[in-house]
């Protein structure tokens, strides 16, 4: 704990495929942020309306299951914590290249290569496409 | 939420190459646990419900103990995902909750907590288990 920085930001982490969101928010751990997972925007809406729980960004894929997306949850934080800062990225290279912009800016800044984060999240998908799971 | 702010304790480098996979559709109580089981140490993935644990359990290697909650969404719960890790995964061990239940002596497993549990008890049976492995 000791030499964790004092000012540990948090991300909200907003994803519902599990073999992505998991790279990606290990991939911001490493980078220092503290990082909380939500499957859905409705999770993120729960988390976001817990008043013990601090979130400094947001950071969301467009398409979820649920009862809204990402730009349903980015209108919602518009009006319900303007100020926050939310991120959306619709595909995997741009979460991923999003993710990068995050970990320059961020309390342990990171020389990441972006594209192995990518290829990493590629093959985890192309195994799960090989095994028949969709 | 995260009570458990004093760990990790010196001299537990050990147990920081142990991951624990979290399966837990509360997204609150997902958080409160994975944060105090990281505290103490541990990586963590975090799933949502049984389908996602399978997910993460099919494309990486190195989850050393699974804690499920019981009644989880999807296409299998806590239970069968208990069944199944004993069939495929017999050296991992699998921790049941539930808010429920107030016992699981249906399936094999290494450790039950009825729901509301101190996760302090949860950490430190996660230890006892991870210790017998080494």
């Amino acid at each position: 704990m000791a030499d964790e920085p004092a000012t540990r930001e948090t991300v909200l982490v907003v994803e519902d495929d599990v073999l992505v969101r998991m790279p990606i928010a290990q991939y911001l751990r490493d980078c220092g942020y503290k990082v909380i997972e939500a499957v859905s925007a409705d999770e993120a809406m729960t988390v976001l309306l817990h008043r013990e729980t601090v979130v400094d960004i947001v950071f969301s894929d467009v398409d979820m299951p649920g009862s809204t997306d990402g730009f349903g949850l980015s209108k919602w934080i518009r009006e319900h914590r303007p100020g926050l800062d939310i991120i959306l990225a619709g595909t995997v290279p741009r979460a991923v290249n999003a993710a990068k912009e995050l970990c320059d800016d961020g309390p342990t800044p990171k020389p990441y290569e972006p594209h192995a984060v990518h290829d990493h999240i590629r093959r985890l998908l192309a195994a799960r496409k090989a095994t028949g799971r969709t | 939420m995260g009570a458990v702010g004093e760990r990790p304790r010196p001299g537990q480098q050990a147990s920081a190459v142990h991951t624990v996979l979290v399966v837990e559709d509360e997204v609150l109580v997902r958080l409160m646990i994975a944060d105090v089981i990281r505290s103490a140490g541990y990586e963590v993935i975090e799933a949502a419900n049984a389908d996602e644990a399978l997910e993460v359990l099919a494309h990486t290697h190195g989850v050393s103990l699974i804690i499920s909650d019981i009644r989880t969404p999807g296409s299998l719960d806590g239970l069968r995902l208990a069944q199944l890790v004993r069939s495929h995964r017999p050296a991992v061990p699998i921790v049941l909750t539930s808010g429920h239940l107030r016992n699981v002596d249906s399936v094999d497993h290494d450790g039950f907590f009825p729901k509301p549990y101190d996760a302090r008890k949860i950490v430190e049976h996660i230890e006892a288990l991870l210790a017998r492995k080494r």
